[in-house]
């Protein structure tokens, strides 16, 4: 009995521990699984806590650093750690994460957008204002030059006319020379300026009567330096109606300039009038270097009816002539060409006046024959001096040129007395009629 | 319009001293090639009259300043188109019956 009490002594115990161990065994065994559970957990806790540190300490501040460079923000994304493969967690978070990417992108987006409208609004505005002002700037630039131009034409053409009139007064040879030599500054200023009244849009003062050709162009001759080296051919070219007279003197004078300027001072310049059906030419021939084809093609262009540049725009040391010959031809109607090399490999220039703005001049001789009855008129009173002169009349013997001297008669002493007589008229009128 | 040192080509002297304003002038019948359009104005003038115009006189016929037709004048009379009827030396007054004529005015005075 002792044995099976001893026995069960030993037994139950061993028992006891053999059960308990079984239990401590799957206590522990549930034991360590609970504990790696909550090891996973904790590391996914923390796993998670890392990512969203992560997404909010660096990844929303790169996507946000990233939207204000527009086009940037690639690339910048969060990439959850192992730890939390596979569970929602990072599923949320990568979402949360695409989600503020594309707030923000699209932010950027519409800010681009309104940005850029904003910019080609201000920018269309501004090229507006540019627009304007420069225009202003132009039509106050070319009015200026006008107004100042204009005044300086009317000075020149005054001082022009004192001369004319010195010129009556003074036969001296000194005076006559001196005033000469002004006329001639004051006829090239009066082609300066004349030339900005044009580009400014002006017109010009004068109005001429109907001239011939010849004298246009003399007349416009007497506007450059050293127009000596300008020939006119002989011919009995057409006359020009009153209201071209003024700027055909102006375009051939530029023209007949631009050729004087562009050959050597030897050389000559040759016109030469040519009559066709539908007009008349005045054909300007130098014999300079030419004008290279660039400067040709935009001289053509322009005389053609091309943009023409305003006063504000021809730079320090302007080309006026060609502008100023294309705006006549557009406003009067007749043309300009140019042609380089001409036979003498410099340039020709042409004039064409269509025949609306020609005519035939009818009281052309009109000067001598009204003068004739005038001179011959004092022969009806002659006064004792001029008696005195009559046998000077046997001219034919005076040693003349080739040609011997129509003979000489009373009526000589007769016109030497309506010479003397109209300088001294009071007293001659007492002295004849005694 | 045509400026008057157009018309004498930028001369402002005439060729000949012995000819001034008060220089009567007579046209001849030359021949010779005539140098420009304001030549033949005046030579156009003397021919008109039948006889000799002063200098003066044809000025104020074309309507120029005296001295730019001075200088066509001279021009003229050097290619032989006009003349001087002063040039004839003999048909003028002796300088004693000029001095006679003086002296007898001077006594009357």
């Amino acid at each position: 009995m002792s044995t099976f009490i001893e026995a069960a002594a030993v037994t139950v115990p061993t028992m006891l521990a053999l059960a308990g161990g079984v239990t401590a065994w799957h206590l522990s065994v549930r034991l360590g699984k609970a504990r790696d559970s909550a090891e996973l957990l904790a590391r996914q806790l923390r796993a998670t806590e890392v990512s969203l540190g992560e997404v909010a300490g660096h990844v929303i501040p790169a996507l946000r650093a990233a939207a204000v460079y527009p086009g940037g923000g690639h690339g910048v994304g969060f990439t959850p750690p192992l730890e939390l493969a596979g569970i929602p967690v990072a599923d949320k978070v990568q979402a949360v994460v695409a989600s503020v990417d594309q707030a923000l992108r699209q932010v950027q987006y519409d800010g681009q957008i309104a940005t850029r409208q904003a910019v080609s609004e201000i920018q269309e505005a501004a090229d507006v204002k540019a627009a304007e002002a420069r225009s202003t700037a132009d039509q106050a630039a070319q009015a200026a030059v006008r107004a100042f131009a204009t005044s300086l034409v009317g000075s020149a053409a005054r001082v022009s006319q004192q001369i004319s009139e010195g010129m009556r007064r003074h036969a001296d040879d000194d005076a006559y020379a001196t005033l000469v030599t002004i006329d001639r500054l004051v006829q090239q200023l009066l082609l300066a300026a004349q030339n900005y009244v044009i580009l400014g849009g002006g017109k010009l003062p004068r109005r001429w009567p109907e001239t011939s050709l010849t004298d246009v162009i003399r007349a416009a001759m007497g506007h450059l330096n050293g127009f000596e080296r300008i020939t006119v051919e002989e011919s009995d070219p057409p006359a020009v109606v009153n209201r071209a007279v003024g700027p055909a003197v102006h375009t051939l004078a530029v023209l007949l300039d631009n050729a004087l300027r562009n050959s050597p001072a030897p050389s000559e310049v040759r016109v030469r009038v040519l009559s066709g059906h539908h007009g008349t030419t005045v054909q300007i021939d130098d014999r300079g270097l030419g004008i290279n084809s660039e400067t040709l093609h935009d001289a053509r262009r322009l005389l053609a009816g091309g943009q023409l540049q305003a006063v504000t725009q021809l730079g320090a040391h302007p080309r006026t002539g060609f502008a100023v010959a294309a705006i006549h031809s557009r406003n009067y109607g007749f043309s300009v060409e140019l042609e380089s090399p001409n036979v003498y490999h410099g340039t020709r220039a042409e004039l064409w006046l269509p025949n609306a703005l020609l005519t035939t001049l009818t009281q052309a001789p009109a000067a001598p024959a009204e003068r004739a009855p005038a001179a011959s008129e004092p022969a009806t009173t002659p006064s004792g001096l001029t008696v005195r002169q009559r046998p000077t009349a046997t001219a034919p013997q005076r040693a003349a040129g080739p040609a011997p001297a129509r003979p000489g008669n009373l009526m000589a002493a007769a016109a030497w007395a309506a010479g003397t007589r109209r300088s001294r008229q009071s007293t001659t009128s007492t002295e004849g009629s005694s | 319009m045509v400026r008057p040192f157009v018309r004498t080509n930028g001369r402002t002297r005439p060729t000949r001293a012995d000819i001034r304003l008060e220089s009567l002038v007579l046209a001849a019948t030359g021949s010779a090639q005539l140098p420009g359009p304001d030549h033949r104005r005046v030579l156009a003038l003397a021919r008109s009259v039948r006889g000799g115009l002063a200098v003066a006189d044809i000025a104020a016929g074309l309507k120029l300043p005296p001295s730019t037709v001075l200088i066509l004048v001279c021009d003229l009379m050097d290619s032989g188109h006009l003349g001087s009827p002063v040039n004839a030396r003999e048909n003028q007054p002796d300088i004693d019956i000029l001095r006679e004529v003086l002296r007898g005015l001077q006594a009357k005075v």
